[in-house]
């Protein structure tokens, strides 16, 4: 039987995230060794970070008291065991879902490996390289490709808080959408806007409109007025939303025989929205909303480069192609003596290996397409 | 490996074809060293060469192949030793450094002092277990050129593969009877106190007999401190395994089956006559010299260390420095020129 398949789990490793062994007194086996694709984890220092747990007859055991790693992927069980009883190891949630879906990507470590053992060498392009140059690449490419290719998009749920301003995400790079969401789970687009801005610095000006200084000699910083009024204004104002008060006043009464009733001239349509606004405020690192926007709550979408955590550093396999060209290209381009055929060549297939790599993970199925043409009105024969 | 004694005795043939001279083992031995050494050096050369040209995929005229099993018979692996937390000593027999691995799956990459600087300092290259680092240099606190891996935090599970030095050869002998050098086949013993292994090689070493009464016969036994079953020696040898002879109610030879280690100058081995059931009226001693010792002695062959297809290669190098030995300008030009004919024949 060949041996060349990809997938080294087992069914119960994937779907339970479980591996049972059987104790054998005669061969004292109280040692399981984990052969799933997830890594184990302990607690270190009294910090709980276990991702797995040992289970003798199905009863619980305690970390460090009855089992404890002793080695990578290897457990071994101090608890007192008999013949047959049954030890087994079960992966945590959540570390049991990111093993879900895995085999969609290639670890980051991986494709690096695989380059450096497939394109480079000798007889070929590349006949040596440093492993630190390839390194570099594959994580730049990892960045390039996260922002507009491999559409890992990260979301959080928020609420706003009275401040109107909510910290920026560890690892976030840009945005992609924010949106309130109403009491039906519906999201509602709240756009960025440029009504407003919060200024970098904020000097503190003397009576002649010179920046004052501290002892120091650096300027002395005061709070933005701006921020300010942009916190409390009134929505309305901006939105031309309909309101009480105009209601009160008048605006529209009967009386004026509806001159003017529905006629709203020099609306501006980009911001006549009651959805909100919101800006990045840049100097301290935060979003700052609209007041008509204070305690909702939020899905904010944003990407970040692919490399801030361990987990993240994986491809889909349908872009690998497109890194593998990138690191191709990259050296390639920045190396010395290499003709500028082979280098434009490269550039080709990296940006149709990039291109290629969009099309696949855009997901554009044709029953999907059918099915929104069909929203459309249009009449669609398949 | 190719056979010490063939060698010698091809050169020696080929040497005195025309009486024109003759190399003693010493000079052969010393000659054969050095001819090793350059042509050992010389594969690395030779690799460098072969990989600059394309290969073909055959299965015997792949030259690259060729020059690697020629390489691959010093090929090894070692664990190094730890003088600190991340730095690590190669092995003792290194010549060059191959490939350190991590954890028996993990290349670490070599970087000089000033790479690391600027690989360490930047987010995206700086070193992971994932993909370690290591720097090679002298290190102050030991004479070695020492392994520093990067992380820091690998401080175990280190090894390395790397060429190992090649063993000098040695033609190993001793005088026959007519006064003529013989060929010792026995190995060269590399250990420490390790006995000359061969018959009668101890004989002479007897300072006490078993006088009076022994009874004839072969005794064997390893001599070590305290006896066992009678074999016992006042110093920290172990291992010997040694044959005493008894003939006519004296010892007549006494030979050395394995060498053992450990064993010093002046320590004596002594056979119990009660345990032993020799007899007699003294237990028989033995004091070593320096001569029953390797180091010291004409015995012990090692061979060529270099693969078999170079033998024609190893005898015409060593012919021509014989013929420099015995200044005879003929042989120089006829075994140089032999050589670069072979050579070019490997290489165009």
């Amino acid at each position: 039987m060949a041996d060349i398949g990809l997938l080294t789990e087992t069914a119960s490793q994937y779907y339970a995230g479980e591996q049972t062994q059987v104790y054998d007194a005669i061969a004292v086996n109280n040692v399981i060794t984990w052969t799933g694709d997830t890594l184990l984890i302990a607690t270190v220092s009294s910090t709980s970070i276990t991702n797995y747990a040992i289970y003798i007859n199905n009863v619980l055991q305690i970390e460090n008291t009855d089992y404890s790693l002793t080695a990578t992927n290897e457990v071994t069980v101090t608890a007192a065991l008999v013949n047959n009883d049954v030890i087994k190891l079960r992966i945590l949630v959540p570390a049991l879902w990111n093993n879900y879906g895995s085999y969609e990507y290639t670890p980051l470590t991986e494709v690096i490996n695989n380059f450096m053992m497939t394109y480079t060498g000798t007889g070929k392009l590349i006949p040596s390289v440093k492993r630190t140059d390839v390194i570099f690449h594959a994580k730049r490419g990892m960045q390039e490709l996260s922002f507009d290719t491999l559409k890992s998009i990260k979301s959080q749920e928020l609420t706003i808080p009275d401040s109107l301003s909510l910290i920026i995400p560890q690892d976030y790079v840009n945005y992609v959408r924010m949106s309130w969401v109403d009491e039906l789970g519906v999201k509602h687009i709240i756009y960025p806007t440029t009504l407003t801005s919060n200024p970098y610095t904020v000097p503190i000006q003397d009576a002649l409109g010179v920046p004052t200084q501290d002892s120091l000699g650096d300027n002395l910083e005061g709070t933005s007025l701006t921020n300010e009024r942009w916190a409390t204004a009134n929505d309305y104002k901006i939105s031309g939303a309909y309101t009480n008060q105009m209601y009160n006043a008048g605006v529209y009464n009967w009386t004026w025989e509806k001159v003017v009733y529905g006629a709203r001239y020099g609306l501006n349509p980009s911001t006549s929205q009651i959805n909100g606004w919101f800006t990045i405020d840049e100097r301290e690192g935060k979003f700052s909303f609209s007041s008509n926007l204070k305690g909702l709550l939020i899905i904010l979408e944003y990407v970040s480069d692919g490399l801030s955590i361990d987990l993240d550093m994986k491809i889909p396999k349908m872009a690998e192609e497109a890194i593998y060209m990138h690191i191709m290209y990259s050296l390639l381009a920045g190396r010395l003596g290499v003709p500028e055929h082979i280098v434009q060549r490269y550039k080709k297939d990296r940006r149709a290996a990039i291109r290629n790599a969009k099309i696949r993970l855009s997901n554009i199925k044709l029953d999907q397409f059918v099915q929104i043409m069909r929203n459309k009105s249009k009449w669609i024969k398949h | 490996m190719v056979n010490v004694d063939t060698v010698y005795k091809t050169v020696l043939y080929l040497l005195n074809k025309q009486q024109r001279g003759y190399i003693t083992p010493d000079e052969f031995n010393k000659t054969s060293t050095q001819v090793q050494l350059e042509m050992f050096e010389k594969y690395f050369e030779d690799l460098n060469q072969q990989l600059r040209v394309p290969q073909n995929e055959s299965e015997y005229g792949d030259r690259l192949k060729t020059v690697d099993e020629k390489i691959s018979i010093f090929k090894t692996s070692g664990t190094p030793s730890a003088s600190a937390a991340n730095v690590f000593t190669p092995p003792t027999d290194l010549h060059r450094l191959g490939s350190v691995i991590y954890d028996n799956t993990t290349e670490v990459e070599r970087v000089s002092q000033k790479e690391f600087l600027y690989v360490n300092n930047s987010p995206l290259t700086k070193p992971s277990t994932s993909f370690p680092i290591y720097t090679y240099t002298q290190n102050a606190a030991d004479p070695f050129t020492d392994v520093t891996v990067y992380p820091s935090s690998i401080t175990s599970d280190i090894s390395f593969s790397y060429i190992r030095k090649p063993i000098d050869p040695r033609w190993g002998y001793y005088t026959g009877t007519v006064g003529q050098y013989v060929y010792d086949s026995s190995p060269y013993l590399t250990a420490t106190g390790a006995l000359v292994v061969g018959t009668d090689t101890l004989t002479a070493q007897l300072t006490t007999d078993a006088s009076g009464a022994a009874v004839d016969g072969s005794y064997t036994g390893t001599p070590t401190n305290p006896a066992t079953l009678g074999f016992a020696t006042d110093g920290s040898g172990t291992g010997a395994s040694i044959t005493v002879i008894i003939s006519g109610g004296v010892v007549t030879q006494i030979n050395v089956n394995s060498g053992g280690s450990g064993y010093a100058v002046e320590d004596t081995i002594t056979l119990d006559r009660a345990v032993t059931g020799i007899g007699g009226l003294t237990d028989p001693v033995v004091t070593l010299v320096a001569s029953n010792f390797y180091p010291n002695s004409t015995y012990g062959s090692t061979n060529f260390d270099l693969d078999n297809t170079d033998q024609t290669e190893l005898i015409l190098n060593i012919l021509a420095y014989s013929g420099v030995v015995i200044r005879d300008p003929q042989i120089v030009q006829t075994a140089t020129q032999m050589v670069m004919q072979e050579e070019a024949n490997q290489k165009s």
